[in-house]
Parts: C-alpha cells; sequence; structure tokens
C-alpha cells in the first residue's frame, strides 16, 4: 500500500487521495515532523485562522496499526487562532491506528462547509453528512451519535464541543468519547468550528506491514523484559499508580510550582492537590490506557462522591492539577477535577483556562478589576467556589466568561497595568512550571514554535534540577536543541512522552529503524530533529516572527522569585536565546535560520 | 546512628525488611553513612531514587548523613 495523504475540500465537498513520496516520509517520519512539512506547504502566509484557507492537518506514523508499544499518539497541526502562528497539538486514542489501517498517513481538511457537517470515513469511501442533530452537543455525547449513526463497529470519532462551535479560541479537538482525550492547546477546535465541522467517524480495515518485522519483534520482547526488570519495574508500576501528578512534594522542595499566577513557586497547600496525598484519596484499581498497545495503563476517571462538587468527574494530570490548583491558589483536588470536567463538557483547553483564571485573579486582587467586572463573583486566590463559578461562566459565555474566553494575552490587553504578569509566550498560556533559577525552561518556553508549551521542546524542569546544570546559561543550547529532538521523534514515531526508558535516544533510533525497515543513526535522528525545529520556526518566520518574539513576561525576566531554593532569580533571557540561536545555527540578530541551513537540512522553503 | 528516611509511596515496596530498620520511618544507620551508603542498604537505585533531600535542602549522593538526620528519597519528577 503507497503511502497516502487523503484530502478534503470541505467547500466543494470533493477529496482526493494523494501520494506521500517516501523521500517525505523518510525524512519528516510521520507525525509531529510530517505534520510540519505539510502545514508550512499548505497553509500560506498570513491567512485567517479561522477562515477556509487554514488546513487540518491529522498525521500519523510508522508505530501506528501494528501494536507498537506506547504508540497511540496522534499529531494535529493548524495554524492558531490564539497566537496566529505555527501549532501542533497532540492527543491519543484509537485514532491514529483507525486512520492508519484506513490507508493514510495524513489527513488534510481544508475549505468551509455551507453548513454544519460531519465526515464518515470507511476505508476510502467518504461521506458528508448533515451535523444539525449533534450541532450544540457536548463531545462525548456528539461521537456517541456520530458513532451510532456511522454503524461502523470499532470506529473512531473526532468532535468539537460548544467551545469550537463558538470559535472559542482556546477550544480544542476532542477523541475517544466519553475518555476526553484532548487535542487541548491553541484553538484546532475553533479552527474546526470555523469549518462548520462537527468532527468525523472513521474506520480502517487494512493491516499495516512493519519495515522490518523481525527486528520489531525483538525490540517488543526486549520492552517486555525492561518493564518487568530491575531497573525499569519500579518506574512502570508507579505510572501505573499515578501517572503524573503524584509528586508535588518534589517538584515544591525543587521550588517548581507556579503559584498564585507565578507570584510564587512553592505551594503550600500542595498536599490537597498531589495524587499521593489529597484527602479524597486515589483508587489504586482502574488504572486505563489512554489508547491500545500501552503496557504501562495508569489513566482513571475519579469521581467525587461527596462535598460541593458530589458527581464530578474526570480524569487528571498535572498540567490541569496546577492550572486550576496552584495557579489559582487552591488546594481542593475536588474543585480541580469539577474545574476539568467544565472544560471537557465546554470543549477549551485546561491550561489557557485556569492561567487566564489565574491571571484574573491577581487582576482583581490588585484592583485592576472589581467586583463589577466580575459579576459579583470574588474572584480570589485560592476562592475554589468562584473560580469554578467564573469557568462557569466562561462555558456559558455569559458576563466575564465571555473575556476570559479569549485567554489570557487578549485580557491584558485590556487591563492597563497588567500585561507584566500575563504568563504566556507568543499568546500561548505557560506550562506548569517555574522558570526562574531554571533556565532550560525558561527558554524552552521562550523559543518553542507554538508558543509558552510544555510538550514541544521537552520538560528541561524535570531533567535539569536532577542533573544541576539549571543556572547554565551558555550550554542551554545545545541542552534544549538535544531535548527538542528527542522530543520532536518521540511525537512522530510517535511514543507516549511519558515513557522514561526513552529518554535514551539510542531506544527511539532502534525502534525507528524495525518500523521503517532501513537503519537510523543518532545522527540520522539530530539530523531530523534540526530539520523539524527549523521548519516549525520557518513558519513562524514566515508570518513576521524575530526574535523580539521569543520572549517570555516580565514577572519572569525582570521580577525577583521571592521564595524557594531559587530565591532572587530572573531568567537571564537575551543571553538564553543568544546561546540558543548559536546552537541552532540561527541568525542572532533575527533568530532566524539562513538560507544555506535550510537548503542544508534538506528543506524546500 | 538514627536517621529518619521518608520515601516516595512507590519505593516503598523496594526496600526489603532488615535489622536497621526501626519504627516510624527511623532507620539505625552506620556513623558517617553517605545517602549512597544509605541507598545499598535500602537496595534502592537509580533510576526510581534518583532525587534527595536531607532536612528539606537537596543534596547529592556522596553527602555524609549525622545523627537526626531527615533523608527523603523520591523517583524522578515526572509531568505533562
Amino acid at each position: 500500500m503507497a503511502n497516502s495523504m487523503l484530502r478534503i475540500d470541505l467547500s466543494s465537498r470533493s477529496y482526493q487521495v494523494e501520494e506521500i513520496p517516501s523521500e517525505i516520509i523518510r525524512n519528516y517520519i510521520g507525525g509531529r515532523g510530517l505534520g510540519a512539512y505539510y502545514l508550512y506547504k499548505f497553509v500560506a502566509k498570513g491567512i485567517d485562522p479561522l477562515g477556509e484557507d487554514n488546513h487540518l492537518i491529522f498525521t500519523v506514523g510508522p508505530a501506528h496499526g501494528i501494536g507498537s508499544p506506547w504508540s497511540s499518539k496522534i499529531c494535529l497541526n493548524t495554524k492558531s487562532p490564539l497566537t496566529g502562528l505555527y501549532l501542533d497539538t497532540l492527543s491519543s486514542g484509537d485514532l491514529p491506528h483507525q486512520i492508519k489501517k484506513a490507508g493514510y498517513w495524513a489527513i488534510d481538511i481544508y475549505g468551509k462547509c455551507e453548513s454544519p457537517t460531519y465526515l464518515v470515513i470507511d476505508d476510502e469511501k467518504i461521506e458528508f453528512r448533515d451535523a444539525a442533530p449533534v450541532w450544540g452537543m457536548e463531545v462525548a455525547l456528539a461521537q456517541e451519535k456520530m458513532q451510532s449513526a456511522a454503524s461502523l463497529e470499532g470506529a473512531a470519532s473526532v468532535a468539537i464541543g460548544p467551545a469550537g462551535e463558538q470559535l472559542i479560541p482556546y477550544a480544542g479537538v476532542f477523541n475517544e468519547g466519553p475518555f476526553y482525550r484532548t487535542f487541548g492547546r491553541g484553538g484546532a477546535g475553533a479552527v474546526m468550528g470555523s469549518k462548520k465541522l462537527k468532527g468525523f467517524v472513521i474506520k480502517g480495515s487494512n493491516s499495516i506491514e512493519v519495515g522490518d518485522k523481525e527486528a520489531f519483534s525483538a525490540f517488543r520482547k526486549k520492552i517486555n523484559q525492561m518493564l518487568k526488570g530491575e531497573q525499569w519495574a519500579p518506574w512502570a508500576n508507579r505510572w501505573r499508580r499515578y501517572e503524573t501528578g503524584a509528586d508535588l512534594e518534589a517538584l515544591n522542595k525543587l521550588g517548581i510550582i507556579p503559584t498564585n499566577n507565578w507570584q510564587y513557586s512553592q505551594f503550600e497547600g500542595w498536599s490537597g492537590i498531589d495524587k499521593s496525598t489529597t484527602p479524597i484519596g486515589w483508587p489504586e484499581e482502574g488504572g486505563r490506557a489512554c489508547g491500545p498497545y500501552c503496557p504501562t495503563p495508569g489513566c482513571r476517571d475519579v469521581e467525587i462522591k461527596n462535598g460541593p462538587y458530589k458527581g464530578a468527574h474526570c480524569d487528571i494530570e498535572w498540567e490541569a492539577i496546577y492550572a486550576f490548583g496552584s495557579t489559582c491558589g487552591v488546594d481542593k483536588m475536588e474543585a480541580v477535577i469539577a474545574a476539568n470536567q467544565i472544560c471537557d463538557e465546554f470543549g477549551i483547553d485546561t491550561i489557557t483556562a485556569g492561567v487566564t483564571l489565574g491571571f484574573a485573579m491577581e487582576c482583581y486582587e490588585k484592583g485592576l478589576i472589581t467586583k463589577e467586572d466580575t459579576d459579583g463573583i470574588d474572584l480570589r486566590f485560592g476562592n475554589d467556589q468562584a473560580m469554578v463559578a467564573m469557568l462557569r461562566k466562561v462555558a456559558d459565555q455569559d458576563g466575564f466568561g465571555k473575556k476570559l474566553a479569549k485567554g489570557t494575552k487578549w485580557l491584558s490587553e485590556q487591563i492597563e497595568g497588567s500585561e507584566a504578569f500575563a504568563m504566556h509566550a507568543k499568546g500561548l498560556e505557560l506550562g506548569g512550571y517555574e522558570s526562574r533559577g531554571l533556565n532550560g525552561q525558561a527558554l524552552a518556553f521562550a523559543v518553542n514554535a507554538r508558543g509558552g508549551c510544555h510538550h514541544g521542546y521537552g520538560i528541561p524542569a524535570r531533567t535539569e534540577t536532577h542533573d544541576g546544570t539549571q543556572l547554565q546559561v551558555e550550554e542551554k543550547g545545545v541542552y534544549i536543541k538535544k531535548m527538542a529532538t528527542n522530543h520532536i521523534l518521540r511525537d512522530s514515531i510517535p511514543v507516549c512522552l511519558f515513557v522514561v526508558p526513552f529518554g535514551d535516544s539510542s531506544l527511539q533510533t532502534e525502534l525507528v529503524s524495525a518500523l521503517i525497515g532501513e537503519t537510523w543513526t543518532l545522527d540520522d535522528m539530530e539530523r531530523f530533529g534540526e530539520r523539524v525545529i527549523c521548519l516549525e520556526r520557518l513558519f513562524n518566520m514566515r508570518e513576521g516572527l524575530t526574535r523580539e518574539g521569543d520572549t517570555l513576561p516580565k514577572r519572569l525576566t525582570e521580577e525577583l522569585l521571592p521564595d524557594g531554593p531559587n530565591k532572587g532569580a530572573t531568567v537571564p533571557i537575551e543571553a538564553l536565546k543568544d546561546a540558543y540561536y548559536k546552537a541552532m545555527g540561527y541568525d542572532l540578530e533575527t533568530g532566524n535560520p539562513s538560507d544555506e541551513l535550510v537548503a542544508r537540512l534538506g528543506i524546500d522553503k | 546512628m538514627i536517621v529518619t528516611i521518608k520515601l516516595f509511596p512507590s519505593l516503598h515496596g523496594c526496600t526489603p525488611p532488615n535489622e536497621q530498620r526501626l519504627e516510624n520511618d527511623k532507620w539505625d544507620m552506620p556513623e558517617d553513612c553517605s545517602i549512597a551508603k544509605a541507598l545499598e542498604i535500602l537496595k534502592l537505585s537509580e533510576p526510581e531514587a534518583k532525587l534527595f533531600f536531607l532536612n528539606n535542602e537537596k543534596a547529592e549522593k556522596d553527602q555524609v548523613m549525622r545523627e537526626g538526620d531527615e533523608l527523603q528519597v523520591y523517583p524522578p519528577i515526572g509531568g505533562g
């Protein structure tokens, strides 16, 4: 079967299947790499993210459809309505396997429907169906209805919620029905809503060949042995028990937890929102996987049994825990879960929602906005009921909720004197890590193509606090480049970011070699990483981004950190950027790649 | 010497009971015992026994403990 891309034109209700040249697969692998390639190729400079010329490009990788461990991630690329820049966003589930088995490495959707529509994709059969019966529905119910109507047993599905339909700039795209897997960041849901596309149902029936069956089989056996062995079994058991969000005591001691909108780096109430210590308890049994073929399933949908949030439930991880917890000064896990559920059902990104709320809380406490602005809600740090009530207003598009729905950057532009503590980079709210005294983390936030991203270039806060390099400057350019490369490869194969053994890049190259049937070396991996980092940058460069756009809020670059082991630190952002641009071979003045570098990396500019 | 050693929950399963273990997370360790030596006695190793705090300050494996010290051992921090 040739490597194919399904291209769907919503305006003409037509589609075609194009072959992806094998050279493109060789250079970009799949997933994030392939998505970056096609986003740059298809989305022209200056287009309106909510216009018909934007594209939604779902990409899968060589690990899909064949039972490769931890390989249920899928990438979605588009131009972000929140930032106006490059966006990649990942979700998990059976979706990528169905896409691959349907015969596609990528699904590219563009144009605009005349009326609400959803798609049914059954291998090569594509139908455009009327979405009026499901328009306005929350994502899980919408997927249930679309799947039922499609009658394709074992199909996967994707949907936007009311937030996407209402073009909320941080609306997500959701899949896996009641499990609420999410392409969360940057507003891809609004892009889909602007196209009047509710979602799609997809079923694939082809079997997929592995490049080198013997090598792949040996690799799987090796992984199974590793997980039972003395070295990795403890990690695997811990992961199955908690996944993320159970190490807040350590994060707190290290001064990593963004607290009260990054005013502090330690949170006194950490034990209330840590899975291993929260008074609500954390179930031992019931861990499930986010998608097929995960050997270390640890996701849990936890329901609150009593109190004011009785009945609230969701599957929660660190980024939502910090966003609605420490960032808002809230120490009750039940409130954090309730907030996450509202986001799931409305269809928005938890990080942007929580950070925007935390920002608004600081504006309120400083008197920059008043109770009149907040519709009578006492929007203070730690007031969990106020936080949840205000989030409901976002979901109901009511009063101050309408302003919060536009994100932190927009809101800070309306509130004089607030810009310094609007915690975003390039318009995307920062992920759950302090950056002062954590130079690698600061740099990753500042230079990441999609903005204040907690994922794309790795999470340096996790490693530099362990290897003792957190205050280095010159060395951080190479540090971030290496980390970004490792993560880009993981997002392209793909293999889950959380699998700690894959921090060893040689394991990744072994897997890629087995999957594509050609030997990949660490050098190949480094070239690949450089190529994709550069391509992501080129997209933004074409939109006018320069060195000045790689920055952080003044809170991080100018305000001394008042607490924790990194007390007194600020981020030396310009020196860090110099180090990074040097490591990447970019021009120091513009922060952008030269034509010579682009050509050397084999990018067709 | 008697020191307190607190382990992240997932590390409890890694430590076999032995004659040095006392009640309430207290351990009877040799004088001038380093963190590395303590890990050896507790049969803990990387990658899971990765992060150490001695009396609430981040510590390295070669640091020596004193009577009454409190050592906390964590796995690598993870997030997303």
